[in-house]
């Protein structure tokens, strides 16, 4: 597969939120604000394009009969690794969305694609796709956020420092209104993204 | 009975496992050993932003972490600040507050640490939501349990739609504070 066509999978024809339907534990619990989406896009995709390198790295040592139990490992150990370096370097941001870093070993995406994919192709390939289901899942998360934040909280942006600094503090937008409280809710989540998601299939439909 | 032909024996598969937890394992005492002080100064920084938001400036003395459920925070022998630290039942679990009491008896303030009351309604109690929690700050001791909303028949002011919410933390906190805050503040000599 060539790099373009792994890209274009990774981010839309086979997203893995809207398409593969992976991963929607996380995408709706931690959807409430831009920030938090963000920060799990980041450390989410750190652990699942770490896995897809490494899963493909030692394919050649990897016993086929032991590999469901030697991704799931390697999952697990770059997991606590990210858990670490957020708590680290991005302590705020880790305590906002601390429970949800921690369950990115369960995201089905991670694994799905350490089977199907970087276990039986070359690193360069297992790169980029790592790289573009990160993207396709993070597009995923930062959609519903800003949706969510709009329509919940009625805010934009809000709290950016605790991932950019204090730079970003400047870019919050306050709406008017303090938002409808169902958008916060689980199930605003789900309401929210079933309608992302029918979104993205007329939109695919009307280009076949 | 041993068929050495067979797929890759119990042996050879558990070496192999044995290889890919063991390179786990290193890596993560690497990362762990990177990062583990700046996390630590991390969380003491999370520690000391929390409490100072409620009893005001700090002396540079490392706080304990966690928290005990009451500590007493000294500049040598000067008593600067008390903090405890309680829990109580609210409407949908447990309510786990901090206070800050000041050697003279005054409450500084109180915040909650930890809830899972309902969004929108309980979570008021939050400093964040509303300023419903800073009535607590400028009263003095309780010497009982003896604070209560106004619909009780005491000077708090309630929340709507959450009474049974701010029933819990009006009532836990004085309970706690008039066992707790009542004991004597005294700074123990640090031996040099």
């Amino acid at each position: 597969m060539s790099t373009r066509e792994i890209a274009a999978d990774g981010l839309w024809r086979q997203n893995p939120a809207f398409v593969q339907l992976l991963g929607l534990c996380p995408l709706l619990a931690v959807t409430t604000t831009v920030v938090n989406a963000l920060g799990l896009a980041l450390a989410t995709g750190f652990v699942l394009t770490g896995s897809s390198v490494t899963v493909s790295a030692l394919r050649r040592f990897t016993p086929d009969h032991l590999r469901l139990p030697i991704f799931v490992l390697i999952i697990a150990t770059l997991t606590t690794v990210a858990l670490l370096l957020m708590q680290a370097f991005a302590y705020t941001l880790y305590a906002r969305i601390a429970l949800f870093v921690q369950i990115i070993v369960t995201n089905c995406v991670i694994f799905g694609r350490a089977e199907a994919f970087a276990s039986k192709r070359p690193l360069g390939q297992a790169l980029a796709d790592g790289l573009s289901m990160s993207a396709g899942f993070a597009l995923a998360l930062v959609t519903l956020g800003i949706v969510r934040e709009v329509l919940g909280r009625g805010t934009l942006f809000a709290d950016l420092e605790a991932l950019f600094g204090d730079a970003a503090r400047g870019l919050a937008i306050d709406l008017p209104g303090s938002g409808l409280l169902l958008a916060a809710l689980p199930p605003g989540a789900f309401i929210v993204a079933g309608l992302l998601l029918a979104l993205k299939n007329a939109l695919t439909r009307s280009n076949e | 009975m041993s068929d050495s032909r067979a797929e890759p024996g119990m042996l050879r598969s558990a070496l192999a496992l044995g290889a890919f937890a063991g390179l786990a394992t290193l890596v993560l005492a690497v990362v762990h050993t990177v990062t583990s002080t700046r996390i630590e100064v991390n969380r003491q920084l999370a520690l000391r932003q929390a409490v100072s938001e409620i009893s005001g400036a700090l002396p540079p003395v490392p706080l304990p972490r966690p928290l005990p459920p009451r500590f007493l925070v000294c500049d040598g022998k000067r008593p600067v600040v008390l903090l405890v630290t309680g829990v109580t039942r609210g409407y949908a679990g447990n309510i786990r507050f901090l206070a800050a009491v000041s050697p003279n008896g005054t409450v500084e303030g109180v915040r909650v640490i930890e809830h899972t009351e309902t969004p929108g309604l309980g979570d008021a109690i939050e400093a964040g939501k509303s300023d419903w929690i800073l009535g607590f700050a400028g009263r003095p001791v309780p010497k009982g349990a003896t604070w209560a909303l106004q619909s009780d028949g005491g000077d708090f002011d309630g929340l709507t739609g959450a009474t049974i919410t701010a029933r819990a933390v009006v009532g836990g906190v004085a309970e706690r504070l008039s066992h707790a805050a009542t004991l004597p503040m005294t700074c123990e000599e640090t031996s040099s």
